[in-house]
């Protein structure tokens, strides 16, 4: 006997010892309570004989706007005899308000139509904080995100969506009901449209990243079917809930066409300076195309007069030459011809020296009027550069007639050899450099150089060096220039080479 | 002395020698050839006859520089300059430095073989010229140190009598040198005799 009263003081002990507050009360609204642990003065600021004394019942403390609902969850669970869980706002004694979790389940007495509840109340409001917190800032992230100029997608692991933001739904055209839960695909072309779900199995697999965490320019699809350019970022999200990746979308059609229309108005100049150039050159493209149609005309002349005194056997011979100097003439013709075409910019893959011993030729139509020689000196095994043929070619005539321009000022003073020479550098870059033996660049003429439609000479539109440079730098390499030591000045510039 | 003319083609582009040279040997015209005007006068030999072809543009030394060369030398080989699209104002240059003629590229073979021809009758008449003088100037070294004296005063126009005061002789051995000297020059008259002195006198740019 003595053992079970120990017993039993001793689990009083312990419930009183409890966090929050146990209780047996009555199943009524208002929920008179019987008994309650020490707990309830910390909990509700009352002491626990005030319940127990029937002084207030529990459902006087209970938030007027929860009360109804506190009531309807605890009689619905004890008509279907299961335990109920109730959250909800109780006034302290203290005027203070609190969240509860109110667990318990109905507990029936044989020989009595009374039922009891029999539960535990604890103080849940720092969780209910934290939580109302967490809402808040996920609001507040969802209101960024819906915002955003960006647009912002989010995949699960095997490329359906989950969420669309606002932005992305301009961007693409499509509303969010339309998208969730479809293959990310259907934003892509060809080839990615067919290759994605590959990719994601693959990155799934493997963990080798092709796009994540690096960002980069690819095409999209609008619901219209219209293809645009987009730069895209790529994150993985790990929660609870999966992977996840989340997609950065910005859309880049406004700055490519940018881009085009400066590229275009880089081409129309470069065609003009071109045909200026060429107008210039025009003296000694005709002295050299005058070179093989004399000859010809010699070797016609005199093939006659063999024929006629019967001579025939020199004649394969002459037909030999004849056919030789009319491929002399078309050669300058057709180099002439390149360099005034006007080409849509088409950048190709291109060998650097054979592109400037085809230039080093057309410019040596004007070498031979000035009594200059040009000398090319190709650097061995050069990797391809990816280019505008046309407009690199132009770059090197440039550089090639304003040095020989420079040399025939001072009237070749300090030789008459300009070279133009081709390296490799750094392995990533073809160098090529144009060396006179001219004037140089005095402090006065640099500063301006570059500057377009400045210019030392008596002819020309000064536009050529500005413009070398803006076709170097649209190549993605460098144009600069500096004073030789021994007089006159080299031009270089850079090409980076084919990946 | 070289009785066959030669035409000395001179030019830096391959294909025209080559024409120039094979046209010329079609109408039995001898020609040499030269890359550079350098070449040529490392080798030109002045007592060959001819012509001279020449490009007015080459590298290193033009044309122009070889005329001037030549014309320093006391040459008299005449020159048909080729000339280029725009090289007029050279051409006139080389005109006013007594070139015969120039032809513009590309041209016509028989304004070139016409040029040519009339290029070497003018080297032919100004070599008959030079023969002609030297025949003379053997003539009169062959007079003895009096007869020239007689010789110079007789064509100046000085009097027999005149000249035998100054040379301090009778005025019949003053007849006497006179008819010698005209018998050693070949003359029978006195214009005759002036002529020989003029014709001896003359300077070698004048025979052109």
């Amino acid at each position: 006997m003595t053992n079970r009263l120990d017993n039993i003081n001793h689990l009083d002990a312990l419930v009183h010892k409890l966090p929050g507050m146990a209780y047996r009360g009555i199943y009524a609204p208002q929920r008179p309570i019987e008994f309650a642990s020490a707990g309830c003065q910390q909990l509700s600021g009352y002491p626990r004989s005030d319940f127990e004394d029937q002084r207030i019942f529990w459902a006087d403390l209970i938030h007027p706007d929860d009360r109804d609902d506190a009531w309807r969850i605890v009689s619905a669970a004890v008509n279907t005899d299961k335990e109920f869980k109730a959250e909800y706002r109780i006034v302290t004694q203290g005027g203070g308000e609190r969240w509860v979790w109110d667990r318990g389940r109905a507990v029936f007495s044989a020989g009595s139509d009374m039922i009891h509840l029999e539960g535990l109340l604890s103080d849940i409001t720092e969780r209910k904080q934290t939580e109302s917190e967490l809402y808040e800032t996920r609001a507040f992230s969802e209101a960024v995100v819906d915002t955003a100029a960006e647009a912002v997608i989010t995949i699960n692991v095997d490329g359906c969506i989950e969420t669309f933001n606002r932005a992305a739904q301009f961007m693409f055209g499509y509303s969010l009901d339309e998208l969730r839960g479809k293959n990310i695909k259907v934003l892509m072309p060809e080839p990615d449209h067919t290759g994605h779900d590959e990719y994601l199995k693959r990155y799934v697999q493997t963990d080798e990243a092709r796009i994540i965490g690096t960002g980069r320019e690819v095409l999209a699809r609008r619901k219209d079917g219209s293809v645009f350019p987009i730069h895209l970022s790529v994150s993985e999200v790990q929660s609870h809930l999966g992977r996840r990746f989340v997609g950065l979308i910005r859309d880049i059609s406004l700055q490519r066409e940018a881009e085009t229309t400066a590229r275009h108005h880089l081409e129309e100049l470069a065609h003009v300076d071109r045909l200026n150039m060429l107008g210039e050159m025009a003296a000694g493209i005709a002295h050299e195309i005058n070179q093989p149609l004399t000859a010809i005309s010699l070797f016609s002349q005199a093939g006659k007069r063999l024929l006629h005194g019967g001579d025939v056997d020199r004649l394969p011979d002459i037909f030999d030459k004849l056919s030789q100097h009319a491929l002399r003439a078309g050669d300058i013709i057709e180099r002439m011809q390149s360099m005034a075409r006007h080409s849509e910019s088409a950048r190709e893959s291109a060998d650097c020296n054979v592109l400037i011993e085809q230039v080093a030729k057309l410019a040596e139509t004007e070498a031979r009027l000035r009594d200059i020689s040009i000398e090319v000196k190709a650097g061995p095994e050069l990797p391809s550069v990816v280019v505008d043929t046309v407009q690199i070619q132009q770059v090197v005539l440039n550089l090639l007639r304003n040095g020989m321009e420079a040399m025939q000022s001072i009237d070749c003073r300090y030789g008459n050899v300009i070279t133009v020479e081709t390296k490799l550098r750094d392995d990533c870059e073809i160098e090529v450099v144009v060396v006179d033996s001219g004037c140089g660049v005095t402090e006065a003429v640099a500063e301006k150089i570059f500057t377009p439609f400045s210019t030392t000479k008596d002819t020309g539109m000064g536009m050529g060096l500005s413009l070398s440079r803006n076709i170097i730098i649209a190549h993605g390499g460098q144009l600069a220039f500096h004073n030789n030591r021994s007089g006159g000045a080299t031009f270089y510039f850079t090409l980076p080479v084919e990946k | 002395m070289d009785i066959k003319p030669t035409v000395f083609i001179v030019d830096d582009d391959e294909g025209i020698r080559e024409g120039l040279s094979l046209l010329l040997e079609t109408v039995g015209q001898a020609c040499e050839t030269y890359s550079s005007a350098i070449e040529f006068l490392d080798s030109y030999d002045s007592g060959k006859s001819g012509c001279l072809v020449l490009d007015i543009r080459m590298p290193r030394m033009t044309g122009l520089d070889l005329q001037e060369k030549l014309n320093a030398s006391g040459s008299t080989l005449p020159i048909i300059f080729i000339t280029g699209h725009g090289d007029v104002p050279m051409a006139v240059e080389a005109m006013r430095r007594g070139a015969l003629d120039f032809i513009r590229k590309p041209f016509r073979e028989q304004e070139l073989l016409d040029r040519v021809n009339e290029a070497l009758e003018v080297d032919a008449g100004a070599r008959k010229l030079q023969v002609d003088r030297q025949v003379l100037l053997d003539q009169i070294g062959s007079l003895s140190p009096r007869e020239k004296e007689v010789f110079h005063y007789v064509a100046e126009g000085k009097m027999n009598k005149v000249i035998a005061a100054d040379l301090g002789i009778s005025e019949r051995t003053v007849e006497v040198h006179r008819s010698q000297v005209m018998k050693k020059l070949g003359v029978r008259t006195l214009a005759q005799l002036v002529r020989v002195k003029i014709k001896s006198e003359m300077p070698v740019s004048g025979e052109r």
